[in-house]
C-alpha cells in the first residue's frame, strides 16, 4: 500500500510542476479615459477590459490568478476645502450616488486632500489604496466587464486622470 | 564525441572515486532572474549551504538563501502629456530548502560534476503587497573543483519553480559561483 502510494504521488509532482511549467506574470495597463475629467458628484464609466486593452483580450481565456490591481495616476482638489474621493465597482448601471453606496461594492478610496494639493497615485504604494480585493479580482477574471463610480468627498470639485494596472498570473 | 563522452564523464567524476565521507560547507552568490514574470526583474543573491556526502555518487545538502529582484517598470499615459515610467517594489526572496546531490557528490581532490534536485520553503516579501509563502522545486547542474587545501571552487545553475495555485507558477533561473570547505575524510 505504501509503495503504491510512493508511485503515485512521484508521478503526480512532476504533473503539477508540469502544468505550472506553462505559465507567465503579465501586466496589463488599462486607460480610463474621461473618467473624472470634471468635477461632478459622481462620475460613471463603463469598462470592458478586453475593448480596452488588447493584451487582456488576447490572455483573458488563459488566466489563472489575478495578482494585484492599482489605480494609477492624479487626483487634484480643485475646491476650496479638504476633499478625497471613492471609486465603486458594479455589474450594474446605477444612476445616483446614494444607490451606488448602498449596491456597490467599494474599491478605492483617498485620504483627505489639501484645497489645491494633488495625490500622486503611484505604481509601488498604489495598492494601500484599494479595498476588496476579492470581489475586484472576481470581476476581472470572470468576464471583465463592468461600471465604475467615481463619488467625492466634502467637495464635487475633485479632478481626477486614472489608469489601472492589473497584474495577472496567465497561461502561455 | 560520442566515444570521449564517457571519458570526459569519468574524468569529472574522478574527484569522486577518491572520498570516503565528505562534509562541507560553504557560502556562494549570483544572479537570480525571474522567468516570464511582468513583475520582478533580476536581482543577486547569496546563500549557505552544508552538505554530507556518505557515498561518491550521493550526498544532500540543507541550505539557505537571501536573494532580491529588481525593481519592475512600466509606462502610464503613454503618448499624452502626463506620459510617466513608475516603479514598483521586486522584493526579497528568502528560502530554506534541502537537495539531493547526485552523480558527484564526493570531496576528494580534482573536479565533481553534479546534479542536484530539491525542495525549498520560499517567501517572497514586497512593500506594500502580501508575502507569498510557498513550497518551491528545483533542479540544476553544478561543477566543484577541490584543491588540495581542502577548499573547493564551485559553479552551479538552478531552474526553480514555485506553485502559486490555480495552475499558476513562479519561475527563477539561478546561477551562483561560491567556495566550499571540506571537513570530512579526504
Amino acid at each position: 500500500m505504501k509503495r503504491k502510494l510512493l508511485w503515485a504521488v512521484s508521478l503526480l509532482i512532476p504533473v503539477v510542476i508540469a502544468g505550472c511549467l506553462v505559465s507567465g506574470t503579465k501586466v496589463f495597463i488599462i486607460d480610463l479615459e474621461g473618467f473624472g475629467a470634471a468635477p461632478s458628484n459622481m462620475q460613471t464609466i463603463h469598462v470592458n477590459l478586453a475593448d480596452l486593452s488588447s493584451d487582456y483580450d488576447d490572455n483573458k481565456d488563459k488566466l489563472k490568478s489575478i495578482d494585484a490591481v492599482v489605480m494609477v495616476g492624479d487626483v487634484i482638489n480643485l475646491g476650496a476645502q479638504s476633499a478625497g474621493m471613492k471609486i465603486y465597482l458594479s455589474d450594474d448601471n446605477l444612476s445616483s450616488p446614494g444607490e451606488v453606496e448602498d449596491e456597490a461594492i467599494l474599491i478605492f478610496e483617498s485620504p483627505s486632500i489639501a484645497v489645491g494639493d494633488t495625490l500622486h497615485l503611484r505604481w509601488a504604494d498604489g495598492m494601500s489604496y484599494m479595498r476588496n480585493f476579492g470581489e475586484l479580482f472576481r470581476q476581472v477574471k470572470d468576464d471583465g466587464e463592468f461600471y465604475l463610480y467615481g463619488i467625492p468627498e466634502n467637495s464635487i470639485n475633485i479632478q481626477y486622470t486614472l489608469e489601472i494596472a492589473i497584474t495577472v498570473t496567465a497561461g502561455l | 564525441m560520442k566515444k570521449l563522452l564517457p571519458v570526459i564523464i569519468l574524468v569529472l567524476m574522478a574527484g569522486s572515486a577518491q572520498a570516503l565521507t565528505d562534509i562541507s560547507g560553504g557560502v556562494y552568490g549570483g544572479l537570480n532572474t525571474p522567468i516570464v514574470q511582468d513583475d520582478a526583474k533580476s536581482g543577486t543573491g547569496f546563500g549557505l549551504r552544508v552538505k554530507v556526502s556518505p557515498l561518491p555518487l550521493l550526498g544532500g545538502a540543507v541550505f539557505y538563501e537571501n536573494r532580491s529582484f529588481g525593481d519592475p517598470e512600466q509606462t502610464f499615459f503613454e503618448d499624452t502629456p502626463l506620459e510617466r515610467t513608475e516603479k514598483t517594489d521586486g522584493g526579497k526572496v528568502t528560502v530554506f530548502g534541502a537537495e539531493a546531490i547526485l552523480f558527484g557528490a564526493g570531496g576528494g581532490i580534482g573536479p565533481h560534476f553534479y546534479w542536484m534536485l530539491g525542495i525549498s520553503h520560499y517567501k517572497w516579501t514586497r512593500d506594500n503587497y502580501d508575502d507569498i509563502s510557498k513550497v518551491g522545486y528545483h533542479l540544476g547542474p553544478g561543477l566543484e573543483i577541490v584543491l588540495p587545501s581542502k577548499i573547493g571552487i564551485e559553479a552551479k545553475a538552478k531552474f526553480e519553480i514555485v506553485p502559486t495555485g490555480d495552475g499558476g507558477s513562479r519561475k527563477n533561473a539561478l546561477i551562483f559561483v561560491g567556495a566550499n570547505y571540506h571537513f570530512g575524510i579526504m
